[in-house]
């Protein structure tokens, strides 16, 4: 069967299936399908990791502090008595729990969690690379690392700033990525969603009032895909209708030598 | 170096409990923000959150760690072990539980560092702004089937609507999440 060729009516089945929401004959026969259709398991993933992104929209929450000792406690407790048998997971609740978590790993995870693992880019990977970078930077010199300090602060800072500022401009284009501009009193941050470039490529913000676009700065996005520019002179930005985002070489051009990738008019 | 979530698995798999310490930090609160969203209560999330632990512990020799499978099944396991405590304690008393204290919380685990909860605003930011382009009804019957445990008949039962509306909701709220997600991070993928 081709999956383009698959109806609203499948894909209400598969995003079912993605949110643990079928009944156990629906999801058996599903699955019957999936067994035989790559295209499906793909969407099924994907979808499957949409989900999975929920929890991080949460909003932040923290543990007592004690409780990271209490689980090691207990674990540490009940290594002794351990040598048991190998525990299956599944069979030991009593209590009726969503089938996804009851059956070993299909055949066809190895595809979904290669889906799964975009989902997880934005996370641990590459957290752990920015984690890395920065315990390299230790090693290397002291020095650095108070700068990526420093970096890291007036990141906080600029985050900071857009949870308390209004959005000012949201912009968008032609393929992927979304930017809003924030603002707060003298202030202005841009959060860029947009994909990472290669090396020797940056984004470069460009501020448009009906004369020459003017350079507002430049700035990369992370390996999630997430840029932040703050942006000074609110003068320059207030007389300025619209905002946009180009792709140039390191260090920036004088006027902009590629296609508008985002755009948006300011608000005043 | 920092471990990968991979390789702190394998490491509980060894039994070294250090590693079980080092995957808390990073997925304690986040396991922690679901079990409290979905049992709505301090004490049962931590119980939660315990659990969870002791089950990555007691699991991870049989858990083949794949690159982004492992914050899939924290997150499973902390979704179904929220969803059975309660519902067996609805069935149990069908008590009032005591309301969350919703005083300020600290931000701040031994081990998660700055970085960490940066990345962890903006992307909570993302997933928010993306939720609130969601029609209402479709944003509520996702999380109804996420953090509800329900199956569509049960949504549509519980909210008094036909199923195929339920059906609609889902594919439509959850298709436009990852449209819009998911295209920021295409480039980051290859």
């Amino acid at each position: 069967m081709n999956a383009t060729s698959h109806s609203d009516d499948f894909l209400d089945d598969l995003t079912a299936y993605a949110l643990d929401a079928l009944d156990d004959a629906e999801r058996i026969a599903l699955e019957a399908h999936l067994s035989t259709c790559p295209e499906c398991r793909r969407i099924v993933a994907e979808l499957q990791a949409t989900a999975n992104l929920l929890p991080y929209g949460l909003p932040e929450a923290a543990p007592r502090p004690e409780l990271r000792g209490l689980i090691l406690e207990r674990v540490c407790r009940e290594r002794q008595p351990e040598q048991a048998q190998p525990v299956q997971p599944v069979q030991q609740s009593k209590i009726i729990r969503p089938a996804f978590w009851r059956r070993p790993l299909p055949a066809w995870s190895t595809a979904l969690a290669a889906a799964a693992a975009v989902a997880a880019i934005i996370w641990a990977g590459q957290l752990q690379g920015q984690v890395n970078q920065l315990q390299q930077q230790l090693a290397s010199s002291q020095e650095q690392l108070d700068v990526s300090r420093r970096q890291l602060e007036e990141r906080e800072r600029l985050v900071a700033l857009t949870l308390t500022a209004a959005p000012v401009a949201a912009l968008a284009g032609e393929g992927p990525g979304s930017a809003r501009l924030y603002r707060s009193g003298d202030e202005a941050v841009l959060v860029a969603s947009l994909p990472p470039l290669p090396a020797g490529r940056v984004y470069q913000v460009w501020l448009l009032d009906g004369g020459a676009p003017r350079s507002a700065g430049t700035f990369s996005a992370n390996s999630s895909g997430v840029g932040l520019l703050a942006i000074s002179g609110v003068e320059t930005l207030a007389q300025s209708q619209a905002i946009a985002i180009t792709n140039e070489p390191q260090g920036g051009s004088a006027g902009p030598t590629t296609p508008v990738l985002l755009s948006g008019e300011i608000q005043s | 170096m920092a471990p990968d979530d991979q390789s702190l698995v394998a490491r509980i798999a060894e039994r070294d409990d250090e590693a079980l310490g080092l995957l808390y930090d990073r997925y304690g609160r986040l396991v922690y923000a679901i079990a409290l969203r979905i049992t709505d209560n301090a004490t049962s999330a931590e119980e939660v959150v315990q659990d969870v632990f002791y089950n990555v512990w007691r699991d991870a020799p049989g858990f083949r760690p794949q690159a982004g499978n492992v914050s899939t099944w924290l997150m499973a396991i902390a979704r179904h072990r929220a969803i059975d405590v309660t519902r067996s304690k609805r069935f149990r008393a069908g008590r009032r539980e005591e309301p969350i204290d919703s005083g300020p919380v600290a931000l701040a685990l031994p081990g998660g560092d700055p970085e960490q909860q940066v990345d962890e605003r903006l992307l909570r930011q993302e997933i928010q702004a993306a939720l609130q382009t969601l029609p209402e009804p479709q944003r509520r019957a996702i999380e109804l089937a996420y953090y509800g445990g329900l199956t569509r008949s049960e949504i549509a039962e519980q909210l008094g609507e036909p199923l195929g509306t339920i059906k609609t909701r889902l594919r439509l709220g959850l298709t436009r999440l990852r449209d819009l997600l998911w295209r920021a991070n295409e480039g980051a993928e290859g």
